[in-house]
């Protein structure tokens, strides 16, 4: 378990708790030029409006401007664009629950802001299907969302997620900014094939950079930033979720600094300090991040609720300046598949690491590992967070070919990734 | 009302009580639920997800409690006051049957619990105690105490932040039960899981009922929110608190069996 609660009424919870290429433009889906511009405000008075009317292959165009709307995403294969990431915004004041609930099929939201909402940013959920085979489970294909696009997206003080997408699949979420959550910035949950990717993403000061809760199968989390968190990537399995455990995610060349950061919003089950944490997930791939200033540990394989972690392979990663640069928890001592070669790290749980768990040649474990994590502290009031400041801007938002998210996206080529530099 | 425990550390517990509602498998209690539970939708579900937590911002509530006093039957009730910023709370308790050493008022902090029985005074005062009017301090015990477990409950309908409203949605049992009408407000009345009930102002937002049952599995109860807001709740002044460990153990020994 990353976290445990204490205290005298811990044991009525203990049952309970179980219940926790950079600049690259998106290749997912195809170009649309066949569909009508509907411009918020010129030809529908909110965007919400805007959305109702339009048809699949459409372009919603918003203005600059503050929008106080909870909009409903319905319609499949439209794309919702603001003409200026930073002065389209989206403000919930604290009383609306989300800023983009997606619950078709093929939507794209681009260049635009979404903050102050109660629950998230931007949604996109296959849960409220009623035309799918309920036999099927939900997040798998059949039941789920098919094909999403979240770009140029700054979404900021949100209640829950930023950016947030569930039995949902063929997914790309790039050029995303997501701060001051109190639970994480971007979350991909439940679904198989999730057939998603996530690049070129910035993640700072939230409960968790990345979380991806039994999200399986084609999952990338590549060349990115996740600084400043209380916790920063953890792909994990859970039993509150369908679809566990959480397998075959690729977390690679990401840039992950100091998750440790006690001035982030505060999750109530109080994860805190991880670079990468992989939280009993399956055939991981940790491969060639830069990992630093983590007080507790900069990459991390443990078990998590009843679900032990297997076969994820944590390699060629540099690390520095973190309290454990490498730690296994784990009762199997042979490690159960999950190995560490070739990293950058000066120390680890257990020692030898690399001897022990290598990915070539392992020779063991001589017992159990188990390492101690840390406690969560007291954190700010997501709400009293100041605003991110400008993020870069989707180039000619008002002519750019409009690009239907259908499908999954372009997958990155994993030897391409290169460790990222110091920013 | 002391608070030995750190804030964050009541904000964390508020949080897994949450969790402790929304999994819980206990039996309901309504009495006019629909034979025809409908899937909930999304607006519902959503509703759902910011309920326990507009509580929270609410500050806290007065509220009034029924539940069975034990298989023999019998009612014990509660009124009063929770602050759910501070996990501090204050009520009157009453049963529809005669106890030994009644219970009739209790407070509570985090980890604390404040008993207030009129009849150990006489008992206390012969057994050499000096004192006018007592209350009780104790540790809360939830393996052994049912008011403790409905405290609890009472704590835990308020959460740091929103739920998750497509996990309840794909809860087994979360259901559209009815409208209703309660106190004069219209209401939907909304199931979380098999057994969890809300009566929630679709408009407001607010949770004005909750049904569930307490930690055993064995009783039911509800829970009416009457009046939200902020609440300060301290342990009556005049009374001299005695600590439950400095007690004759013959009067440790009755009150363990008392609600």
């Amino acid at each position: 378990m990353l976290s445990r609660p204490r205290g005298p009424f811990a044991s009525i919870i203990a049952t309970a708790v179980l219940v926790f290429s950079l600049g690259a433009t998106a290749s997912c889906g195809s170009d649309s030029e066949s569909g009508r511009v509907i411009s918020v405000p010129g030809d529908a008075a909110s965007i919400q409006e805007a959305v109702d009317r339009a048809e699949s292959g459409d372009l919603v165009l918003i203005e600059a401007g503050v929008y106080h709307e909870s909009v409903v995403v319905s319609t499949p294969r439209i794309t919702i664009r603001g003409v200026d990431r930073n002065e389209v915004v989206l403000d919930g004041r604290y009383e609306l629950p989300n800023g983009f609930e997606v619950t078709s099929d093929g939507v794209a939201v681009e260049n635009l802001t979404v903050h102050s909402f109660r629950q998230n940013g931007v949604i996109v959920s296959g849960a409220y299907r009623r035309d799918a085979d309920a036999s099927i489970p939900v997040g798998t294909t059949g039941n789920s969302i098919r094909g999403f696009r979240v770009s140029h997206v700054t979404a900021y003080n949100n209640g829950l997620y930023g950016v947030y997408s569930f039995a949902a699949q063929d997914g790309l979420i790039e050029n995303v900014y997501a701060s001051g959550h109190p639970d994480s910035g971007i979350y991909v949950g439940q679904c198989k094939p999730c057939n998603t990717v996530l690049r070129s993403v910035v993640a700072e000061n939230n409960a968790i950079g990345y979380y991806g809760t039994n999200a399986s199968g084609n999952v990338w989390v590549v060349e990115s930033v996740f600084r400043g968190n209380r916790l920063g990537v953890a792909p994990n399995s859970q039993s509150t979720e369908k679809l566990a455990p959480q397998e075959d995610a690729v977390i690679a060349g990401n840039l992950v600094v100091d998750n440790d950061n006690v001035n982030a919003p505060e999750i109530p089950m109080g994860f805190f300090s991880g670079g990468i944490v992989v939280g009993a997930g399956t055939r991981n791939t940790i491969a060639r991040n830069r990992v630093s200033g983590h007080s507790w540990a900069g990459i991390a394989v443990m078990p998590m609720n009843s679900y032990e972690p297997e076969g994820n392979q944590v390699t060629g990663n540099v690390m520095a300046d973190n309290g454990l640069d490498l730690v296994y928890i784990g009762s199997a001592t042979d490690g159960d598949g999950n190995c560490f070669s070739d990293n950058s790290f000066a120390s680890s749980a257990p020692e030898s690491i690399e001897e022990a768990l290598s990915c070539t040649n392992p020779t063991g474990l001589a017992r159990p590992s188990a390492v101690d994590t840390q406690q969560s502290s007291p954190g700010p009031d997501y709400r009293t967070l100041p605003a991110p400041p400008a993020q870069p801007s989707m180039p000619d938002a008002r002519t750019a070919p409009r690009t239907v998210a259908d499908g999954p996206p372009a997958y990155p080529d994993l030897e391409a990734i290169v460790v990222p530099d110091v920013r | 009302m002391s608070a030995d425990c750190p804030s964050w550390r009541a904000r964390r517990l508020a949080g897994l009580f949450v969790a402790l509602i929304a999994v819980s498998t206990m039996q309901a209690c309504s009495d006019g639920e629909s034979s025809a539970p409908v899937p909930l939708t999304r607006e519902q579900a959503t509703l759902m997800a910011d309920v326990l937590y507009r509580n929270r911002e609410s500050g806290g509530a007065r509220f009034s409690l029924s539940t069975p006093l034990g298989p023999e039957g019998g009612t014990l009730t509660m009124s009063g006051e929770v602050d759910w910023t501070e996990h501090h709370g204050h009520a009157l308790v009453a049963t529809s049957t005669s106890t030994d050493d009644p219970l009739t008022e209790v407070w509570w902090s985090l980890d604390r619990v404040f008993e207030r029985r009129p009849s150990l005074d006489e008992t206390l005062i012969d057994a050499g105690v000096s004192l006018t009017a007592s209350v009780i301090e104790r540790p809360v015990d939830m393996e052994r105490r049912r008011i403790d477990q409905l405290i609890a409950l009472i704590v835990a309908l308020a959460s740091e932040q929103p739920e998750n409203a497509g996990l309840i949605m794909q809860t087994e049992g979360s259901a559209f039960l009815r409208n209703d009408t309660l106190r004069g407000t219209d209401v939907e009345v909304l199931r979380y899981g098999e057994r969890t009930i809300y009566w929630v102002d679709p408009v407001t937002g607010r949770m004005l009922r909750f049904e569930g049952t307490d930690e055993s599995r064995s009783f039911p109860i509800v829970v009416d929110l009457l009046e939200t807001g902020d609440r300060d709740v301290l342990v009556d002044g005049t009374l001299q608190v005695l600590a439950f460990d400095d007690l004759p153990s013959d009067v440790t020994a009755r009150l363990t069996t008392s609600p």
